[in-house]
């Protein structure tokens, strides 16, 4: 479904990535784990149209992806949720999720999203009204991705959603992902904690300055002697 | 008594008039992060318009508004192609750019209307209201107050209630995010660009009959509309609107007391003693890097 072959990034000279690939199939769940600076957010952007590549190609089902602008992404069907959570901190919850929805005309579909929302993030709903800045991390995490699934994207892209975030919070998010790949949505998970991401995908790539160490099943990966020492502080 | 309660009257509809430029202002600041110092030109060239097409060509005053709107508008719009966007990356290009244009502006007037002659603006709806203590406003100025808050109250209610309106603003505090929406931060631009530059084409329309059209008279207004969006906290639409009626009571008593020139050197200060000691402004809640 999405296929990212031999991509290269970089910031002025400094190259962030170098030549990464990877792949996510229909429904797949898949992560990208590595240290602060290693190239994780980078590739997200790359695929989602925040940055250009220098090099490469980016293919989401049979369109190509690379040198189309962010938004028309969007409506390809690729929601992203970016680090840092980025929530519009003055306008209200609702507003916020209502954004998510900005590609779409169908009324009906996005008050059952909505609803859908609403039903697996019930505090969104308590706070509707509320300014999304005033709500703690968590809560504004939930609301980054509840606002990207308002866009009823095809492949979620999620950068470090645990980030700062208490251990409950995080079990949180963990059952949420589980529920929203049930839906048949894919998800490329991009995370430090590798622990928390190996828990929950599949498949998994070990990116390090810029380039992929190795990649494999979740289970391969946690059986690794790099892995465990490097990432799992085993 | 009466000259208080006059300088009142005054006052509301000075507040229409700043609170017009501000916002067209704030509003292209928050969604480019560009200073369009052009601004005030804008608001000339819709007194221009007016100067020719209604007391010129004899056109009716309220096609000549619209005309001054749609010419002003067309400007921005062409401003965010031509001098804006090709500098995306590199904000002070854009601000360049606009002073560039403000000169280019000035002179094209001065070609056109000449320099120093009175531009001669009758006004369109002569006669004035008798209020009680004997507070008069001319109807020109009534009716100038009231389209200001007009248009005021309908841009409070785009960005509101409306789809768009959110995007907009949610462009204006968040570029990427935005983006990530699936919303074109390409055309929210244009369309705060048209929006804004409208603004400032109307409020110039609507001052033509009531002040000195001449090919300088932008200073003043950037010079307003800077103190105003400074205060409010710039990026806060309310925040601007507040100021703005803020500094028209303040600017209109001060002038009606003292001196015009004292208004605007203690306007100044005020806004100097704002980015000292709170740069946010009154509203604003964040500063842009």
């Amino acid at each position: 479904m999405l296929r990212v072959d031999d991509v290269h990034v970089s910031y002025g000279k400094v190259a962030a990535l170098r030549g990464l690939s990877l792949r996510v199939e229909e429904g797949g769940f898949s992560a990208i784990i590595g240290s602060n600076g290693a190239g994780k957010s980078s590739a997200l952007r790359a695929i989602s149209g925040l940055v250009p590549i220098r090099g490469g190609e980016i293919h989401f089902g049979d369109q190509r992806l690379d040198g189309l602008s962010a938004d028309r992404i969007v409506r390809l069907g690729v929601a992203h949720v970016p680090e840092g959570r980025r929530v519009f901190k003055d306008l209200s919850v609702r507003e916020n999720l209502e954004l998510g929805a900005y590609t779409r005309r169908d009324r009906a579909g996005i008050n059952t999203d909505l609803e859908w929302v609403y039903q697996h993030l019930p505090r969104l709903k308590e706070r509707g009204g509320q300014q999304a800045g005033t709500m703690s991390g968590g809560e504004q995490q939930m609301l980054a991705i509840g606002r990207a699934l308002m866009a009823r994207p095809r492949l979620l892209l999620l950068d470090e959603p645990s980030l700062g975030l208490a251990p409950l919070i995080v079990q949180g998010i963990a059952r949420l992902l589980r529920e929203i790949q049930g839906r048949g949505i894919s998800i490329l998970l991009v995370e430090q904690n590798a622990e928390l991401a190996l828990e929950l995908v599949r498949y998994g790539y070990v990116l390090e300055t810029g380039s992929l160490r190795m990649q494999g099943t979740a289970v391969e990966l946690m059986g690794n002697e790099h892995v465990r020492k490097a990432y799992l502080g085993i | 008594m009466e000259l208080v309660l006059q300088s009142i009257a005054n006052a509301l509809v000075q507040s229409g008039f700043f609170s017009l430029w501000a916002v067209g202002l704030v509003l292209i600041f928050g969604v480019m992060g560009i200073i369009n110092f052009a601004h005030g030109e804008m608001v000339m060239v819709g007194a221009y318009t007016v100067w020719l097409l209604y007391a010129g060509q004899g056109l009716p005053f309220p096609l000549a508004l619209l005309a001054a709107a749609l010419i002003v508008c067309l400007l921005g719009l062409c401003m965010e192609r031509f001098l804006f966007q090709p500098f995306r990356e590199n904000p002070l290009g854009g601000l360049i750019n606009s002073i560039g244009l403000l000169f280019i502006l000035q002179v094209l007037a001065v070609q056109i209307g000449g320099l120093g002659l009175m531009k001669h603006v009758p006004p369109a709806f002569p006669g004035t209201l008798e209020l009680p203590f004997e507070v008069r406003i001319p109807v020109q100025r009534a009716v100038a107050l009231v389209v200001s808050l007009g248009l005021l109250a309908a841009v409070g209610w785009l960005l509101t209630w409306t789809r768009l309106g959110w995007a907009l603003r949610a462009v204006s505090m968040d570029r990427e995010a935005a983006a990530l929406q699936g919303i074109s931060v390409r055309r929210i631009g244009m369309f705060a660009m048209g929006l804004g530059a409208a603004l400032a084409g109307t409020a110039g329309a609507l001052m033509a009959p009531l002040v000195r059209v001449e090919p300088y008279m932008g200073h003043a207004v950037i010079i307003t509309a800077f103190i105003v969006a400074i205060v409010g906290g710039i990026g806060s639409i309310r925040g601007a609107v507040l100021a703005a009626v803020l500094y028209a009571f303040f600017h209109t008593f001060v002038t009606t007391y003292y001196s015009g020139t004292l208004a605007t050197m203690l306007g100044l200060f005020i806004m100097l003693l704002v980015l000292v000691i709170k740069p946010t402004g009154l509203m604003g809640s964040r500063l842009r890097e």
